[in-house]
């Protein structure tokens, strides 16, 4: 096995195996990147961890073809360090990879190919176009209420749906909270509608790694049990949670008595100071509508108590008062874009609602506390 | 020096039936459950004397002693006494760590000056549990460490009272058999003596590494006791760290579909004890030790805390997914940590099926106390249930 690589092109396509490389793994060779040199020209580079997929081709000047598996994180701090543009790779029998690069040589022990897991193939897997850069909004605005409870495996990732129409959804709910986004992400041609999908949290984050890199020119289609995402020669597979996403409908609360509409950077201003207060514990602040006022406060029997009036002008829907997880409203009105926030509530012990002011297409729910 | 004591009620449940009911008294009384498939919960020592044992099935009760008196538990009744009989303890010391219902350590450290020398502190309470129950014994063993007070109080059982000074503690566990040791079930018996460690002097004089090597952890814990070097303190229930409950199988165990009745059984129980100490535990571990006596441990934290088995049972289950068992498993074991007592303030989304299940436990607890642990049990446990071994 030879060939001659693009240094630039070689360090990244490992640096996108990165993640998906686990060094804890009970097989070891998971922690090896699979290189697959091809007659055609190109290098195959790629890694799994069984959950998540990394799959990408590069050209390559391939002298010999072959299959070697290797460590890939030294291989690529190896690759990403060499000085020259072009790296010389040569497999030898016994399984040594030699790396050269002007005046640098490396020798690094490999593994046969044989011992790695067998890769998904995307071959015959019907590709959409989808647009990558609406997608990557859905998840930074959405996922980061997934829950991080291993017990609940259902709520350990991100709801993904198309709705017909080129309109994509995505929900994310840790139980106490819920994040809810929607938009248009055709491109070229229809999405279809099928029913939705839980994608994994560590699949998520590869998957923000690839639109990072891809930008709006992505696809993607269903291997099986997994999400398939391509751009270019790239494909990213992942095994998608085999459980049931809550009925996350019937928790959105319909209609609310109690809507307040208020400057974002004012609100999230004067919820942080008095988050300072909270208990360390369960962050809990009171927000209290009261005449055209709101009032939000803490009180932490071993510190002291915090007090902050912010004016509701024209406010008619009656007093109230509701405790949330400051945590919680602090990062919604973190991913929330515009100036304004509105605020719907019921009662004491019914969830609000956050969403942006004038733009439907996201919408949080946060369930209070009993303080 | 610390002075620990550990009281041990005599037969509690049949003693408690012979007190109620003097006609009972010398006679053997077994008080178990009389279902066909019915255990031994305790007897009498006049029964014992004709080989019946607690957990033994019913039937082979009757079989040895045709003439005993059969009684069905009441264990109201035994709660109630059980509360007199701690609230005695309680006079002698604040730091009191109840083991069961006729059972707890005692801190006395610091009390010599007050309630006199050792024996005469044993000799007081066991009076005055006499005298607050109208007639009951307890046995009692004072030492320097709980575990020598544990196996020194069922040294001269029943109605006994044995002291053993910090200097005497190695003499006095070295002719005991190895079974005395805390933590050896039968089979860490069975290897100890293939071994060539058969009392408790074979494993203190034995080298400590080559203990180790033999039996992992659990060879060093050994060691340790039998030089009765045993650090671990009083506990109350209010200042509990953690509520685990483990179990020694009959059987080794293969895989997850045989690992799982007894993580939830062990779920169960810890919830269960969760509820009786108003706790509830933010995090979750799973233990299980593998017939080599490799010991793996898993934990994770949970989003909320809870006092719910199901819940429990449901961490432990994503717990178990995680390891990767080849061997067979002899020991399974379920705890919650991280307590707290405040309810969770928190409210769920998804008005789960949380509160209901805490309500259905909370009732199972209820009937178990009234009706004893055998009143409910899962239709699962029905099927595994083997009588134990004699």
């Amino acid at each position: 096995m030879k060939f001659v690589v693009n240094r630039d092109l070689f360090a990244r396509s490992l640096s996108r195996l990165q993640g998906v490389l686990n060094r804890k793994a009970t097989l070891p060779v998971l922690s090896n990147a699979l290189l697959e040199a091809r007659p055609e020209g190109t290098l195959r580079v790629a890694a799994t961890d069984l959950d998540v997929t990394f799959d990408g081709r590069i050209p390559a000047r391939v002298e010999a073809p072959g299959r070697i598996t290797v460590d890939g994180k030294r291989l690529y701090d190896i690759a990403r360090s060499l000085p020259g543009e072009e790296v010389a790779i040569t497999v030898t029998p016994e399984q040594q990879i030699q790396l050269k690069c002007k005046n640098a040589e490396f020798v690094l022990l490999g593994q046969g190919a044989e011992a790695y897991p067998t890769l998904p193939s995307a071959e015959g897997v019907e590709l959409t176009p989808i647009d990558g850069v609406a997608l990557r909004e859905l998840i930074d605005r959405t996922a980061f209420s997934a829950s991080t409870d291993e017990s609940r495996p259902n709520l350990n990732g991100v709801y993904f749906q198309c709705l017909g129409e080129g309109r994509v959804r995505m929900v994310s709910t840790d139980g106490h909270r819920l994040s809810q986004g929607e938009r248009d992400a055709r491109r070229e041609k229809d999405i279809p509608a099928r029913d939705g999908v839980i994608i994994p949290r560590k699949g998520v984050g590869e998957l923000k790694r690839l639109l990072d890199e891809a930008g709006a020119e992505v696809s993607f289609g269903f291997l099986e049990n997994n999400l398939v995402m391509a751009t270019g020669e790239l494909r990213l597979f992942v095994r998608l949670i085999d459980a049931a996403f809550p009925d996350y409908k019937q928790v959105i609360p319909k209609s609310t008595q109690r809507n307040v509409v208020l400057e974002r950077g004012t609100f999230l201003g004067s919820l942080k100071r008095i988050a300072i207060l909270a208990s360390e514990r369960t962050h809990g602040v009171r927000v209290e509508l009261s005449g055209e006022r709101m009032v939000l406060t803490s009180d932490n029997p071993d510190l002291g108590k915090a007090r902050e009036e912010l004016p509701l002008d024209g406010y008619t829907g009656g007093d109230m008062s509701i405790a949330f997880n400051s945590k919680y409203v602090v990062e919604i009105l973190g991913v929330l874009a515009g100036d304004k926030v509105e605020i719907a509530l019921n009662e004491a012990l019914s969830p609000g609602l956050f969403r942006e002011h004038g733009n439907p297409d996201y919408l949080f729910v946060v369930m209070p506390m009993r303080l | 020096m610390r002075l620990v004591l550990h009281a041990d009620m005599d037969a509690f449940y049949a003693s408690i039936e012979q007190l109620d009911d003097p006609s009972l008294r010398g006679r053997p009384v077994i008080v178990a459950g009389l279902s066909g498939r019915g255990v031994v919960s305790t007897c009498s020592y006049e029964a014992r004397r004709f080989g019946v044992r607690s957990a033994m099935p019913t039937a082979w009760a009757r079989r040895r002693c045709p003439q005993g008196v059969f009684l069905p538990p009441r264990f109201e009744r035994y709660h109630a006494v059980s509360e007199i009989v701690m609230a005695v303890f309680r006079r002698f010391s604040p730091v009191i760590e109840p083991l069961s219902l006729d059972e707890a350590f005692l801190d006395l450290t610091g009390s010599e000056g007050a309630l006199g020398p050792p024996e005469r502190i044993g000799r007081a309470l066991k009076d005055a549990v006499r005298e607050a129950t109208g007639g009951l014994n307890v046995s009692v063993g004072i030492a320097d460490t709980k575990y020598v007070a544990k196996v020194a109080s069922d040294f001269r059982k029943p109605d006994g009272l044995t002291i053993v000074r910090p200097e005497e503690a190695r003499a006095f566990l070295a002719p005991l058999p190895v079974a005395r040791l805390w933590g050896a079930g039968p089979r860490t018996v069975e290897r100890l003596e293939s071994l060539g460690y058969r009392t408790i002097g074979d494993v203190a004089r034995a080298d400590p590494a080559r203990l180790a090597a033999e039996l992992g952890r659990q060879g060093e814990h050994f060691h340790r006791l039998a030089l009765n070097d045993d650090p671990r303190p009083v506990v109350p229930e209010r200042d509990t760290k953690s509520i685990g409950y483990e179990n020694t199988l009959e059987r080794d165990l293969r895989g997850a579909v045989e690992i799982r009745p007894h993580l939830r059984r062990a779920a169960d129980e810890v919830g269960r004890r969760l509820r009786r100490a108003g706790l509830r535990a933010r995090g979750v571990r799973i233990k299980l030790k593998t017939a080599g006596f490799r010991l793996f441990t898993r934990q994770m934290r949970l989003s909320e805390a809870t006092d719910v088995a199901e819940a429990i049972y449901a961490a432990a289950d994503a717990l178990l997914a995680q390891l990767e068992l080849v061997e067979p498993v002899r020991l399974v074991g379920v705890t919650g940590y991280d307590l707290t007592e405040e309810a969770a303030a928190q409210l769920d989304l998804f008005a789960s099926a949380t509160p209901r299940r805490r309500a259905l436990e909370a009732t199972l607890d209820r009937v178990r106390e009234k009706f004893g642990d055998a009143a409910v049990q899962r239709a699962d446990d029905l099927d595994a249930a083997d009588p134990p071994r004699e």
